[in-house]
């Protein structure tokens, strides 16, 4: 009781995150750095500012396959920018959704902003009045959690509706049609304003698991959904020294979370992103192993200090787990914060890499393999969930020039680390992409990858489609939009 | 801890009834109620010391979309502070998550809003004169 009491406080207060006093930061020198830096280097238009609604017919070049059919759903931050006023992180932003429609030889693009409550109360008063990701503002009060919720990271085809997603609130409900904003989320009437994170999985069963934490509130929180989007199971597990976690992978028994060491730091006036401390001096990085059958925790493992985001895939091996994780020397987090202000973020070698992580149970054991360098973005194909893969698609940076752009699409073999890539060159600025299976594909690569990539110079933004087992020849098939769409941080294809 | 006393606080906010007699009265506006379901639950406070603790007075009224008015009548000249909120759900509290968000629309007079907890008796407190007063509050 008295230990429910103490968390329920630590969540409370947490979901007060930038209510105290302190001048709003988002401030009008950003925005004029920016601006600035941008009218000499086109490349930044990868963190401007969107607009508003988008709709358009891509413009097809090459061969689209004919039975490559459906909705790739994406989303990303759109506004950064309100009053003359620039946000500090790429992560503010207020999510703007995205949908490519493929089929009978077309491309269709749609783009609306998700009308989040935030989104339509700074509208109204023409200035951000709540504090964001990497910005400090509070000139207005927040009520809980889903008063911030950008809902800016994900969008999830599921279950007939598709759903924004963010990592510290609801699943925010669109309209897969228009992509309207139906409204916030709650899968069980007490699981409302409950975090619900931007990368569920759905496994092969057609049912979903996805995670959710509070930073400082050291609680994960489980959830499993079936197929018709019924909260089945959940579980609140606790795990110390819980400050960021963004991602996770499921495999046949077991949920892994990769926890790197941020301490948070009490500093009200701080924005979330700065309250979160680099502490891989003197903490590890540690992969959380939680038993899919109990949700209870396995086994913990450390490991070298190192920043992360994004996991592929994982399986059992035996008496092992393994999966794939990209990780970051040192601190990843204020890099994305960089562009912001219009300072390119720099390439260096090693920085980054994609690896293979084998969690052995009985000696207590992470071994690591290198797979891929300077990458991000990791997916696998979407039959392969939870099960054994042996390819993982990772946008990669060519290294060409002092800059880190992501430019390359790369599909890993996981077990001899041999990447099939395609660089797409100076000027391009590539997005995640997403494996597409054929119809009763029979491997992962029986299928396409799909993608999204911002052809900086001409400022337009196109979608690619690659063969999955030939990505070295290039994208067979390009949908060139007449205009710069937002960039998306992920997506998911829907087939028809 | 400061922040868990603060909570502890604001899960206790709407805890006794008062009572009282005297002259004024105070018509309380509650606006922005999201649904008919349920019940707004008003509690008045007249010091610093009993707010969010102990209600000089307390009203409740069937839920209603848009705004739903209360009164309170008799009231001793002099400066009060109220909690609302909407218990959409009937079951008498004001509902956290459970990773301790507030799940039920809330709302303190002059709207006013703390920082990490409720506002101070201060940020939420207001006149009724001898002649009566009317209040809104938005639980938006």
């Amino acid at each position: 009781m008295n230990q429910r009491r103490q968390f329920l406080s630590r969540g409370f207060a947490l979901a007060a995150v930038g209510m105290c006093a302190g001048p709003a930061r988002a401030d009008s020198e950003t925005f004029r750095l920016f601006h600035q830096r941008l009218e000499r280097d086109p490349r930044l238009s990868f963190y401007a500012d969107a607009a508003g609604d988008l709709d358009g017919e891509a413009l097809v070049w090459g061969s689209l396959p004919r039975d490559l059919n459906g909705a790739f759903f994406r989303n990303g931050p759109g506004r950064f920018e309100l009053g003359g006023e620039r946000y500090h992180h790429w992560f503010d932003g207020d999510g703007f959704a995205q949908r490519w429609r493929i089929g009978g030889g077309k491309v269709v693009h749609r783009g609306r902003f998700v009308l989040t409550k935030k989104l339509e109360e700074e509208g109204k008063a023409g200035r951000f009045l709540y504090p964001a990701f990497g910005t400090q503002i509070n000139r207005r009060a927040m009520k809980n959690n889903d008063t911030v919720n950008v809902a800016n990271t994900n969008l999830l085809p599921f279950n007939g509706s598709v759903y924004a997603l963010w990592e510290g609130g609801s699943a925010i409900e669109l309209d897969p049609e228009t992509l309207a904003t139906r409204g916030v989320k709650a899968w069980r009437a007490d699981l409302k304003a409950m975090p619900f994170s931007a990368h569920p999985k759905i496994d092969p069963d057609g049912g979903l698991w996805n995670f959710g934490n509070a930073p400082g509130g050291d609680r994960l929180v489980i959830y499993r959904l079936n197929a018709a989007g019924e909260v089945t199971r959940t579980a609140i597990v606790p795990v110390p020294q819980l400050n960021m976690v963004h991602d996770f992978v499921v495999s046949g028994r077991h949920l892994i979370f990769l926890v790197p060491p941020y301490t948070m730091l009490g500093d009200p006036g701080l924005s979330l992103a700065e309250r979160l401390r680099w502490d891989g001096g003197a903490r590890p990085l540690r992969a959380v192993v939680i038993d899919k059958n109990t949700l209870e925790l396995r086994q913990v493992f450390e490991m070298p200090a190192r920043s992360i985001f994004h996991l592929g895939n994982a399986f059992e091996d035996g008496a092992c787990t393994r999966l794939d994780a990209v990780l970051h020397e040192g601190d990843i987090l204020p890099d994305p914060a960089l562009p912001m202000r219009g300072e390119m973020r720099q390439y260096h070698e090693g920085r980054s890499a994609t690896v293979q992580i084998t969690l052995d149970y009985a000696s207590g054991q992470a071994r690591e393999a290198r797979l891929f360098g300077v990458s991000e973005f990791p997916r696998v194909a979407p039959q392969a969930v939870s099960t054994r893969h042996r390819k993982l698609a990772v946008i990669g940076a060519d290294g060409v020039g002092k800059d880190l752009i992501l430019n390359t699409v790369n599909l890993i073999d996981t077990d001899t680390g041999k990447a099939d890539s395609y660089a797409f060159g100076a000027g391009w600025h590539v997005e995640e992409h997403v494996l597409v299976p054929r119809r009763g594909a029979h491997s992962e690569t029986d299928g396409y990858l799909v993608g999204v990539a911002q052809d900086t110079r001409r400022g337009q933004t196109v979608l690619t489609v690659f063969d999955a087992h030939n990505i070295k020849a290039g994208p067979r098939a390009l949908a060139r939009l007449s205009y710069r769409a937002p960039v998306c941080f992920h997506g998911n294809f829907l087939p028809t | 801890m400061t922040r868990h006393t603060a909570t502890a606080l604001i899960a206790l906010l709407f805890a006794a009834v008062g009572a009282s007699a005297s002259a004024a009265d105070l018509t309380i506006t509650v606006e922005g109620v999201a649904s008919a379901d349920g019940r707004l639950m008003v509690a008045l406070y007249n010091s610093a010391d009993t707010f969010r603790r102990k209600p000089y007075a307390a009203r409740t009224a069937p839920a209603s979309p848009g705004a739903v008015t209360l009164e309170v009548k008799d009231l001793p000249a002099g400066d009060y502070a109220l909690a609302v909120y909407h218990d959409a759900n009937g079951n008498g509290k004001l509902d956290m998550n459970a990773v301790g968000m507030l799940v039920e629309d809330y709302a303190f007079s002059n709207n006013a809003m703390g920082n990490h907890s409720a506002p101070s008796y201060e940020a939420a407190r207001f006149q009724v004169p001898a002649g009566g007063a009317a209040v809104s509050v938005n639980l938006r």
